[in-house]
């Protein structure tokens, strides 16, 4: 079954690759000229410690944020599941001639096909969705780390997943009074469970005309003391956990885009958090 | 705030621990004169085997979760800023022959009166609801606890407390997770999110061992809430899940705080 999902979820992906090639929230040209599309959250969290080290990148989609690292000086090694992504990650690394090695490889086989221990392990923005087993993740990011090296990932926030947008099947409501529309209301599982949810969805977050063939998806829940826990559970230390009233590529009914490029949830704009990080260290023992 | 929020019904500001965060009932404190725990099993299961271990409750109210863990064999001392629940607390130590120490004391004072350290430091039910900065409240944990030593940590959820309840006994998010600023000291009811609380946690040296979210409380948050067999309040079957509790533990490593 597993492997049902993996590849919907991998049609998906690759067919996305080319549509976010083009997408102007990715800005190829504009990286392509130079512009570093990590958000400010990464840059002043880690960005400032990558040079000289050496990073992998899980989850990397086509590479835009690995060679954005490269570019601090990290000696980069992006790793995903779609070949599209990686093809395409490797072309642009030739095109602007930054170094970075890109491997294709799911998260959980990548110890197979890459023999290399890393100062820091780096991921970011919509990658736990995509994932169906949270303590193998944690066991392949301690595998990789060096003792004392760090974790760092940047990441849609659990209770974001939670709200309903209004097309949510699983609440039950009482037919004489839907809710009202600006009323944030849990409509999806907060806790993790075996089987993902599905979503069709021929829309994309990159791109709102574009329309997604594979518009089928899987997408697991995972809530917050899941992920700090099979961190802690493969030996890794927690530095710090933050959490932001703010993102970035969310497409939701009850997210508001500011001024400054980052998105709020409207009438919480402050308070609601959209987004984490999480700083861990492997221990030096283990 | 209204009544509405997920602040426990029938809160007692004065007497913590259980005091706010469960309603304490008198056939609580008759079965436990019975001989029954106050303590749910699953806490008795996550902070494991305290027989022999010293124990310190925070915000401990009357006594009966303080006593509870004495029944299973640890040496308890019980705090709390309440006179009445001390006293209480006292009575129900004497009634019931266990060996307890109990004193009355605001947890931000507590340092300049008790001397020791503790293998374990146990706070429940709405400890963290009237700390303002909770570095303060992280740093007397890591005071306490002796190298090696354990706090176990269970709450409402922090989510949970965002919630206001709805006409159709669901809930909506209406108030804030997040603080506005860092809180100050004097900002009692200010938000504590997960990042506040194990953040100071950490920066007062100890090490996050797990966070756990439940899907249930100790007490019901909104009247219309089911018990269910175990004892915990649960939302009536609404689809998905809430997270409505945690525990936490965090352990004080060997080169001291």
């Amino acid at each position: 079954m597993l492997e049902e999902f993996t590849k919907a979820n991998l049609a998906m992906w690759n067919e996305l690759t080319g549509i976010h090639a083009e997408s102007e929230f990715y800005d190829v040209q504009g990286f392509k000229a130079g512009k570093q599309t990590l958000t400010s959250i990464e840059l002043e969290e880690i960005g400032g410690e990558v040079a000289g080290k050496t990073l992998l990148h899980l989850q990397c989609h086509f590479g835009l944020d690995t060679l954005s690292l490269a570019r601090l000086g990290a000696v980069a090694t992006g790793v995903d599941f779609s070949d599209q992504a990686i093809a395409l990650a490797r072309n642009l690394s030739q095109e602007v001639a930054v170094p970075a090695t890109f491997v294709h490889s799911d998260v959980y086989h990548l110890p197979e096909v890459l023999d290399e221990r890393f100062d820091i392990l780096f991921t970011s923005w919509g990658v736990l969705i995509w994932l169906g087993d949270l303590d193998r993740w944690a066991e392949v990011v301690a595998h990789f780390l060096k003792p004392g090296g760090t974790f760092y990932i940047a990441e849609f926030h659990p209770f974001v997943w939670m709200l309903d947008d209004g097309a949510s099947s699983l609440r039950p409501r009482p037919a004489s009074a839907p809710p009202p529309a600006d009323e944030l209301r849990v409509g999806y599982p907060y806790f993790p469970r075996p089987q993902p949810l599905a979503f069709d969805d021929d829309g994309d977050y990159a791109d709102p005309a574009a329309h997604v063939h594979a518009s089928t998806s899987y997408e697991w829940t995972h809530s917050l003391g899941e992920i700090v826990t099979v961190l802690l559970r493969h030996g890794l230390v927690l530095e710090y956990l933050h959490e932001f009233p703010r993102s970035i590529g969310l497409r939701l009914p009850f997210i508001v885009e500011g001024d400054d490029g980052w998105q709020r949830v409207k009438g919480h704009e402050e308070s609601f958090p959209l987004s984490f990080s999480i700083r861990a260290t492997k221990r030096a023992g283990g | 705030m209204t009544s509405g929020q997920a602040t426990p019904a029938g809160s007692d500001a004065r007497a913590s621990g259980s005091g706010v965060g469960r309603p304490l009932l008198t056939s609580d404190v008759e079965s436990f004169k019975a001989g029954h725990t106050a303590l749910r099993p699953l806490l008795v299961e996550e902070l494991g085997d305290v027989a022999g271990k010293t124990l310190l409750h925070l915000h401990c109210g009357r006594g009966l979760e303080t006593l509870s863990w004495a029944r299973l064999g640890a040496e308890v001392t019980g705090v709390d800023p309440s006179p009445d629940a001390i006293e209480a607390a006292r009575e129900l130590a004497a009634e019931t022959g266990l060996r307890a120490t109990f004193m009355q004391a605001d947890p931000s004072d507590v340092e300049r009166e008790l001397p020791g350290t503790f293998d374990i430091v146990f706070a429940s039910w709405g400890a963290l609801a009237q700390q303002g900065d909770l570095h303060c409240w992280a740093h007397i944990v890591a005071h306490y606890l002796r190298p090696r030593g354990t706090l176990y940590l269970t709450d409402v959820h922090p989510f949970a407390r965002t919630l206001e309840e709805t006409d159709d006994h669901d809930v909506r998010v209406s108030y804030p997770y997040l603080a506005p600023e860092p809180p100050s000291r004097c900002d009692r009811g200010s938000p504590h999110g997960f990042a506040e609380i194990i953040n100071a946690l950490i920066e007062a040296g100890l090490r996050l061992e797990f966070l756990h979210e439940f899907p249930f409380a100790a007490a019901p948050l909104w009247e219309w809430m089911e018990r269910d067999p175990q004892g915990w309040s649960r939302l009536p079957d609404r689809g998905p899940d809430i997270p409505l509790a945690y525990s936490l533990a965090a352990t004080k490593p060997m080169g001291g705080a």
